[in-house]
């Protein structure tokens, strides 16, 4: 829970210097998207709201710009986007509840792949009918872009594996 | 049924918001008799309250007849400002207009710019949509626009129902530069010596007018209400 975790701040608390540490992640099998891409401004951004679409495409660049990690200082990240620090924390909650970064909040780190998957399921449903049809266009492009492979290479494959092979010899420690 | 706005006239002509409390005697006008409003109940009741006000608070008046059917909006295409540099949807309106304007208007911002490269003849869009986009309440996204509006990145006329969109947007002015986060001002310094280098003159966006004269709407000449 972040209340109590180091990145709540309760109103009496001063605003010590808190520092992020963003490390980069594997991205999963069905992410498929940049955080920094069209996709998710324009479709995950009716679920996340705008302080977290906007963090999560600064995560995203920052990420790309450094892959092997960054540290930065929440105020500065919050100050980035127009925001208080407390709701610039929400937004990091709300991203990591959507599973587009990943948040420990009581390590401080956020972990970035840098890509988001698509919104599926019931989400999808929930979408204005605006972001449907971006979402169903920008998916449609998207697979025509990366082609499903052909059958051809399919047949090939399956073919490669019912192939007769030696099974490989272990050495015995007799 | 009884809407959730009421507006009092005479002394001391308050409008009195009874659902948001917060507002309740807060704003003062010079709406003329009493008059409770016919504004429609649920969200367009939140989307006027928040017009109004804000109406209110910039000393403009408020067609009462129109508030209620201000939620479809005309964007259209108008000529750059001399000072406009960069595109809306460049990093520079992201990473440092963002910390004046804050995320709703700055999303708000790139969609209306994306939207005015896509179709630069202008389209109508709901208000609800717009909003649902950016995934807000359509009263947060009319603030938003008021916001850009006051920054001077988009022009509206909320009254009107228009939006007027160059796709460009000043740099941040000096007095503004010294409110900006240490971050914000190396970005700022980046972007414009980015620009320098690449020989980029205030008022770029013209040549975009040049190319389809009939679409553009010169700011100086059609007697918008927008400046």
């Amino acid at each position: 829970m972040l209340r109590s975790g180091r990145l709540y701040l309760g109103m009496d608390e001063t605003p010590n210097p808190t520092i992020l540490h963003v490390v980069p992640l594997s991205a999963q099998a069905d992410d498929r998207w940049r955080l920094s891409d069209r996709y998710v401004e324009e479709v995950w951004s009716e679920h996340l709201g705008p302080t977290a679409t906007l963090l999560a495409r600064r995560l995203g660049r920052m990420i790309e710009e450094h892959p092997g990690g960054v540290d930065i200082d929440l105020a500065d990240l919050a100050a980035g986007v127009g925001v208080q620090r407390g709701i610039a924390v929400k937004a990091l909650e709300r991203l990591n509840r959507f599973e587009v970064v990943h948040l420990s909040a009581e390590q401080s780190v956020v972990g970035v792949s840098g890509f988001a998957p698509s919104v599926h399921g019931a989400r999808v449903l929930r979408l204005s009918e605006r972001g449907r049809l971006v979402h169903d266009r920008l998916v449609a492009a998207s697979e025509v872009a990366r082609p499903a492979p052909s059958v051809r290479a399919v047949q090939a494959a399956v073919g490669r594996l019912s192939d007769r092979r030696p099974a490989p010899v272990r050495g015995l420690a007799l | 049924m009884c809407c959730p706005v009421v507006v009092r006239g005479g002394p001391p002509r308050q409008i009195v918001c009874r659902r948001r409390s917060g507002l309740a005697g807060r704003v003062s006008g010079w709406w003329e008799g009493i008059q409770p409003c016919r504004f429609p109940v649920g969200k367009s009741a939140a989307l006027s309250a928040t017009y109004v006000t804000s109406r209110l608070l910039a000393g403009m008046s408020v067609d009462m007849e129109n508030v209620g059917l201000t939620q479809s909006l005309q964007v259209l295409a108008i000529s750059a400002g001399p000072e406009d540099r960069f595109r809306l949807t460049d990093p520079y309106v992201e990473e440092v207009w963002s910390e004046f304007l804050g995320p709703t208007a700055t999303l708000l911002a790139r969609r209306l710019g994306r939207s005015i490269e896509v179709r630069p003849g202008g389209q109508q869009v709901e208000v609800g949509d717009l909003a649902a986009s950016v995934g807000v309440a359509p009263g947060v996204a009319v603030k938003a626009l008021a916001r850009l509006n006051r920054f001077e990145v988009v022009h509206s006329d909320l009254g009107r129902g228009v939006v007027g969109v160059s796709g460009y947007a000043p740099p941040v002015g000096d007095e503004r530069l010294f409110r900006l986060s240490e971050m914000g001002r190396i970005s700022h310094d980046r972007f414009m010596a980015d620009l320098d280098a690449r020989h980029i003159i205030p008022g770029r966006a013209a040549e975009m007018f040049a190319a389809a004269p009939t679409v553009g709407i010169d700011r100086g000449v059609v007697p918008l209400a927008i400046r």
